[in-house]
């Protein structure tokens, strides 16, 4: 579904990915894990248009994604959850997931979809009319999540989902991912909660210092004594 | 110093009111213009005084007036995306002073222009609408008209900005800019959309004015500094701080002007403006909406 192949990528005369090469099959769960400042947000930046790639292909089901302005990733069927979730703080709920189908495509949707996601997360139905600044940081996770899903995504990209959470609602949005995943959405995650994304994957990556350093399934990165020892303290 | 509670006096409180829904008009294009797109158009004044020549024009070449009126709309609507297009974006990125001087210097070419163009006497369209008389009370009807309009005119952009799918993202990039691109929403366009509407309310000002005032090139200078007040007594940015705002500040120069007289009241309000930027430097709404 999604292909990168040998992709750069920096900011300014600083280069944060080298040579980046990875695949997304459509109905997999793909983890990219690592250290603070690997490199995780920017591939992520990349895919969805944030950041232009320098060098490299990308493609999403065969459409060259370097070749398409940055709003128009969202229509090849691309949802980005950014990190820090990103909700627009003085909107309420219901706005917020409106803007999420803001593309023509997903208009037409907009009342099925609702229903959808609602249904999916009933906890948003009863906060519709409130601003989502004033959500507690689970539910914000849960309606940046819902707002990625109203565009009608293929691939979802999710950044650091459990970043800045507690202990307890950090499990509840593992769940959340769980979740979507059953509703058969793709999903690249990059998290560095290693062992609690390494249970919902099907595959990942290592990424270091900006270079793709291992990649197999989920069980064989979480049975690796190099990532046991570096990111899960074992 | 003549200020009792009778009845002149209620008729200076009632003016006020009805100047303010011009002056909330004005400043609810500007405070859009800066919510939006962070950059404040020095020249807004000057668009409408173009907007009420072209008005002015269109109704003596034999347009009837609400024509010429919405000539006047939409010419200073597409007025504000060519500003937008040609003199903004350029610095979209620049340092904020930058972007203050070039629609600075929008503004006195426009002055320039129009004095050129249009000589410096003062123009009248000559539309008398006459006056409401209640008790001893008199009230143009340009202004009740005036303020009607803009109530009006601030009610149907709330809803657009409320219900729409191009008026919730006008209101979403305010409050984050970078991650527009994720939901689908094309910046450039929406900071078009939003000039087009900052420019088509500046037009619709120009056409309320007309009924009012005389047009002459430097009308914009008897506004410019009395909207710039408003908004950032409101909180620049802050559409609902600017149109209470405005209702303080009509308040201080009706008022003030029937108490004393007329000429102190703008001095009045702007000493009122001092002392609460002195007091409250982000306004008293501090902040955008």
């Amino acid at each position: 579904m999604l292909e990168l192949s040998n992709v750069d990528a920096g900011y300014g005369a600083f280069q944060a990915l080298f040579g980046v090469s990875m695949t997304v099959n459509a109905g997999e769960a793909v983890a990219v894990i690592g250290a603070n400042g690997a490199g995780k947000t920017t591939l992520l930046r990349v895919i969805s248009g944030l950041l232009p790639a320098t060098a490299g292909t990308m493609t999403m089901e065969g459409v060259p994604l370097r070749e398409i302005a940055p709003h128009k990733v969202i229509s090849t069927g691309i949802a980005h959850v950014p990190e820090g979730r990103r909700l627009f703080p003085r909107l309420s709920v219901e706005n917020n997931l409106k803007i999420g189908a803001f593309i023509p495509a997903a208009r037409d949707k907009f009342a099925e979809r609702l229903a959808f996601v609602y249904d999916l997360f009933p906890r948003l139905k009863e906060r519709s009319h409130q601003l989502a600044g004033t959500l507690s940081g689970g539910e914000q996770q849960m309606c940046a999540i819902a707002r990625a899903l109203m565009s009608g995504p293929k691939l979802i990209l999710l950044d650091e989902p459990s970043m800045g959470l507690a202990p307890v609602i950090v499990a509840q949005v593992f769940d959340l991912v769980r979740r979507i995943r059953a509703q058969g959405y793709t999903v690249l995650i990059v998290e560095q909660n290693v062992r609690q994304v390494l249970k919902i994957a099907d595959r990942a990556y290592l990424l270091e210092v900006g270079r793709l350093k291992m990649g197999g399934t989920a069980q064989e990165l979480a049975a690796s004594d190099e990532i046991r020892r570096a990111y899960m303290g074992i | 110093m003549d200020c009792q509670l009778d009845i002149f006096f209620l008729e200076a409180v009632l003016n006020g009111l009805l100047l303010a829904g011009l002056l909330a008009l004005l400043a609810l294009g500007l405070n859009l213009i800066f919510g939006v797109i962070d950059v404040v158009w020095i020249c807004y004044a000057e668009l409408v005084m173009v907007g009420m020549y072209g008005i002015f024009y269109a109704h003596k070449g034999g347009a009837p007036f609400l024509l010429a009126a919405a000539v006047g709309v939409v010419l200073i609507a597409l007025a504000g995306m060519v500003l937008h297009h040609f003199v903004i974006r350029p610095v979209l990125d620049s340092a904020p002073i930058n972007q203050l001087l070039v629609t600075g210097g929008v503004l006195f070419v426009l002055q320039a222009a129009a004095t050129m163009a249009f000589g410096i006497e003062f123009r009248n369209i000559g539309i008398r609408l006459g006056s409401y008389n209640v008790l001893d009370m008199s009230f143009s009807y340009a202004r009740i008209v005036t303020f009607a309009v803009a109530i009006g005119a601030m009610v149907l952009l709330w809803a657009f900005l409320q219900r729409t799918y191009i008026g919730i993202a006008i209101r979403a990039i305010a409050q984050d800019r970078q991650i527009m691109p994720l939901m689908g929403v094309d910046q450039r366009r929406v900071y078009l959309v939003t000039s087009a509407i900052g420019g088509g309310l500046a037009g619709l000002a120009a056409a309320l004015m007309v009924l009012q005032f005389d047009i002459y090139p430097q009308i914009g200078l008897q506004f410019g500094p009395l909207i710039f007040m408003i908004c950032v007594l409101g909180g620049l940015g802050n559409m609902i701080g600017g149109f209470v705002a405005a209702f303080i500040i009509s308040e201080f120069i009706a008022v003030g002007g029937s108490c004393f007289a007329t000429e102190w009241g703008y001095a009045i309000a702007f000493l009122f403006f001092m002392m609460v930027i002195f007091i409250r430097p982000q306004g008293l709404f501090g902040g955008k909406s």
